[in-house]
């Protein structure tokens, strides 16, 4: 029987090194990206601005920071699509602690812990009580929302600590050109695609989602691997909500309302298999920066709400139909 | 790798060293059944022990409780003398024992060599998995277990066969001191099962415990040192293979002779069922052949054939880009699983648990599923005529259950064979494809599922049987076909096939 020990050949490492950084599907993500810039550029003057290129990235940052929670979900076999109701919630705590105690650090600290406590319950049931966490996170959706209406009585509440560090966060730029939330998403998007694919939690989380029965027979503790997935989405949707509360100047009730699709639709975009265990972080923000570009290339040729929305839609099934379509091919 | 005080320990002269694993007493009941009772066994270094038993002799229990999945009610598990007291499968493991289960547990999504280090990663310092250190050791592995395997090839991309030298390679990876191997053989060529007993003979001169599981008495005799079998639960008896014929081993294992394992009554052998004309899909070339009333018609080839794609095809599962498929006079068009059953050929699939049976359902629900239509009466099911109907298969079969309404995940692969088979006696079916339908089935099952069979096409079944155990093809079928690389490349009669022209052609 031959052996396949075939030492690496000096063509080949051109195209091993390019697979390190990114699969072919990503690689195809990111020229599509491109193609929407080019076509935009040549559509509308104003697109291909270093002001509005970064301008997107500031907006995109929030749904960039959820999708990357929900891809790491999604990665682990779960779902969470509690975020969008988690996202006002946060900013609750965060600004009336603010307001009552005039500090950032504290505000944060508040917004924090009970964006955790809420994925804590979220992992609580659906891993270790086994509730399907679809029916978890829907039923958090609500229940999050609900809570806050009853909370603000549907009032937005205002920051009025005006913390200049608060104020910062969400629409400052360094250099003068760089968003500061696009910068905080960057940084947090670029570590937790060290954590899944360079260390060995990120590889148990993909277990867990490719193969829960096998992870559990290596011996891996699966439902506390899958409960740090929740963790790991409340605590960066908890991110977002710090950066939407900082941009909007307020805890607004109704903010954040959709975005769990939004970042869903991103994220499978991106590739990441609803089945659990496939796909990447970097395909998954890949997939959100598409749908921004696109998003703001449509409003500035001035093409109606109503259309983006279709046409987003229908990218989103072309792209992932395609890509099953491929797939049975091979 | 091994541990030193044993490494020299050749396979000669382990009857000298203390068990590495000694497994005394041990009882282990479910509801209703008592699966162990008072088991006791033990295997030392360098040793192959054969652990041997009909369906629900207890194997898989004692495999489960050994692998901590299940905990015993009594009795001691001591590894090299220590006591043990498994209470998830990570401990097993730490402990040393390595079970290769006969389902394969690998992640698809991840690459072969990942799949090996799941256990840690190799991860270092910061916990960073170590992916250069990955590839070269799972390289190293292979080197001296002689695999062709690719390190960087994603699980889900290789064959069966090939996914168990994986499993075989991840208790080599892990340094296990004890390793069990549930059928490790069932789906391996026999170049790859010579490979294998090199493989389980480098394992025993490193010292290592070997407890081997499997039907196939030729591999007992080939490999094992001691047999130790099991029935109802029971220990029955413990004896050096040298001490054992066949004859004697099956006595122990079923409590009986069996006379003939393979029947063959006499048949009418009537029209042509199954006609099939130059027949081209991906993986086949131009392959004609027809089946006719009454008749077995075995397929051979070696691992990546086009057996299991003859047989996808014909039910049309998986999609053709040429050629023409008749069944019973009328054309497979369009080319669906829908269109096959009505024209009255189905298939029972080589992959029982994911293609065949739906693992949560119950008895019943399984078996009726093809002929739901006979139950129902103005569009409502009638749930008597349903529960009656299979409980005249249970009988007719001897499926042994609990009750009708049971989940068929619980049954012996035996069982949920016989129920598969029921199914489509029900619907009453003109041709059925039936693709390795003893894999994992032990030999008194065995028999009774070759009795199925036989009766199939005594009842005017065309029969088509795609296998990879030349007993079983040359005593079952009429005829036989050979396929090697997706051709077809012999045909034989019943009376003119040989062992040796059949191989001959199978690797044409």
């Amino acid at each position: 029987m031959p052996l396949s020990a075939n030492p690496a050949l000096p063509q080949n490492m051109l195209s091993r090194t390019l697979r390190k950084v990114a699969g072919q599907s990503e690689i195809a993500l990111f020229v599509s990206l491109v193609l929407i810039v080019i076509v935009f550029s040549s559509l509308s003057e104003y697109f291909l601005t270093t002001r509005n290129l970064t301008n997107v990235l500031g907006q995109a940052s929030i749904i960039l920071l959820i999708a990357t929670g929900v891809a790491v979900a999604l990665i682990g076999g779960e779902v969470d699509i509690s975020v969008g109701s988690l996202v006002a919630a946060v900013a609750l705590p965060l600004v009336e602690i603010m307001n009552a105690t005039g500090s950032l650090s504290l505000g944060i600290l508040g917004a924090l812990v009970l964006g955790l406590m809420i994925g804590a319950i979220n992992g609580y049931l659906s891993a270790y009580l086994r509730i399907n966490s679809l029916i978890v996170t829907l039923g958090m959706l609500f229940l999050i929302r609900g809570g806050v209406y009853l909370w603000t009585n549907k009032r937005a509440q205002a920051d009025t600590a005006y913390l200049d560090s608060f104020f910062a966060i969400g629409n400052g730029k360094a250099f003068g050109i760089m968003p500061i939330p696009a910068i905080i998403a960057g940084v947090i998007v670029l570590m937790v695609m060290f954590i899944m694919h360079k260390t060995r939690f990120g590889r148990r989380i993909y277990a867990a989602g490719g193969s829960a029965e096998v992870a559990r027979m290596v011996g891996y503790d699966v439902r506390r691997i899958k409960f740090i997935c929740f963790l790991i989405s409340s605590t960066l949707a908890t991110i977002a909500g710090i950066l939407l509360a900082s941009r909007l100047g307020a805890a607004v009730h109704t903010s954040g309302q959709g975005y769990e699709f939004q970042a869903i639709a991103a994220v499978v975009l991106g590739g990441v298999s609803l089945a659990g265990g496939r796909g990447n972080i970097l395909g998954a923000a890949l997939g959100v920066l598409i749908l921004a570009y696109l998003s703001n290339g449509l409003g500035m040729i001035n093409a109606p709400t109503e259309w983006q929305l279709v046409i987003t839609g229908i990218v989103i099934v072309a792209a992932v139909s395609l890509d099953s379509y491929k797939k049975s091919k091979e | 790798m091994g541990k030193s005080d044993v490494a020299t320990a050749g396979a000669a002269d382990f009857h000298d060293l203390a068990p590495a694993l000694a497994v005394t007493g041990l009882s282990k009941s479910f509801p209703g059944v008592k699966a162990l009772d008072d088991v006791s066994l033990s295997v030392r270094p360098g040793e192959v022990l054969a652990l041997l038993g009909e369906n629900g002799a207890g194997k898989s229990t004692l495999i489960k409780v050994l692998a901590g999945i299940h905990k015993a009610d009594s009795g001691q598990i001591e590894i090299d003398g220590v006591p043990q007291d498994f209470t998830n499968p990570a401990d097993a493991l730490d402990a040393g024992i390595k079970v290769v289960f006969q389902e394969i547990a690998l992640i698809p999504e991840f690459s072969v060599a990942e799949n090996m280090f799941l256990e840690d990663h190799l991860a270092g310092k910061a916990n960073l998995v170590n992916w250069r250190e990955i590839h070269r050791r799972a390289q190293e592995i292979f080197d001296r277990a002689g695999f062709a395997l690719n390190t960087r090839a994603k699980v889900k991309d290789l064959s069966v066969s090939e996914q168990q030298l994986v499993e075989i390679s991840r208790a080599m990876a892990r340094d296990a001191r004890i390793v069990i191997m549930d059928e490790p053989t069932s789906s391996l060529t026999p170049a790859e099962v010579t490979h294998l007993f090199g493989v389980i003979n480098r394992l025993r001169k490193l010292g290592i415990a070997i407890v081997y599981v499997s039907h196939k008495l030729e591999e007992i005799f080939e490999i094992a040192d001691t047999c130790v079998v099991l029935r109802d639960g029971r220990w029955v008896s413990t004896k050096p293979t040298s001490e054992h014929t066949p004859a004697s081993l099956v006595k122990d294992m079923v409590g009986r002779e069996i006379t003939s394992l393979f029947p063959h009554s006499d048949r009418t052998v009537g029209r042509e069922i199954v006609q099939v004309e130059d027949l081209s899909s991906k993986r086949l070339d131009d392959i004609s052949f027809h089946v006719r009333a009454g008749e077995v018609v075995g397929f051979f080839g070696l691992m990546g054939a086009g057996r299991t794609e003859v047989a996808k095809a014909i039910v049309g599962f998986d999609p053709i880009t040429k050629g023409r498929i008749r069944i019973d006079g009328e054309d497979l068009k369009p080319h669906s699983t829908v269109r096959s059953k009505a024209l009255g050929i189905g298939l029972l699939s080589e992959d029982r648990k994911t293609e065949g049976l739906m693992l949560d359902g119950s008895v019943t629900r399984n078996m009726t599923l093809a002929a739901l239509d006979q139950f129902t009466r103005n569009g409502l099911m009638d749930h008597r005529a349903e529960t009656k109907q299979a409980e005249g298969f249970v009988d007719r079969f001897a499926i042994k259950l609990a009750r009708l309404g049971q989940p068929i995940r619980n049954l012996s692969g035996g069982n949920q064979q016989k129920v598969l088979l029921s199914r489509w006696l029900m619907f009453g079916l003109k041709a059925v494809v039936l693709d390795e339908p003893t894999r994992g089935i032990d030999v008194g099952a065995k028999a009774e599922i070759f009795a199925l069979i036989d009766e199939l096409a005594a009842q005017g079944l065309a029969v088509i049987l795609m296998t990879s155990e030349m007993p079983e093809l040359l005593g079952l079928s009429d005829r036989i076909y050979v396929l090697s690389e997706g051709r077809m490349t012999g045909e034989f009669t019943r009376e003119n096939a040989t062992q040796e022209e059949i191989l001959d052609a199978a690797i044409r």
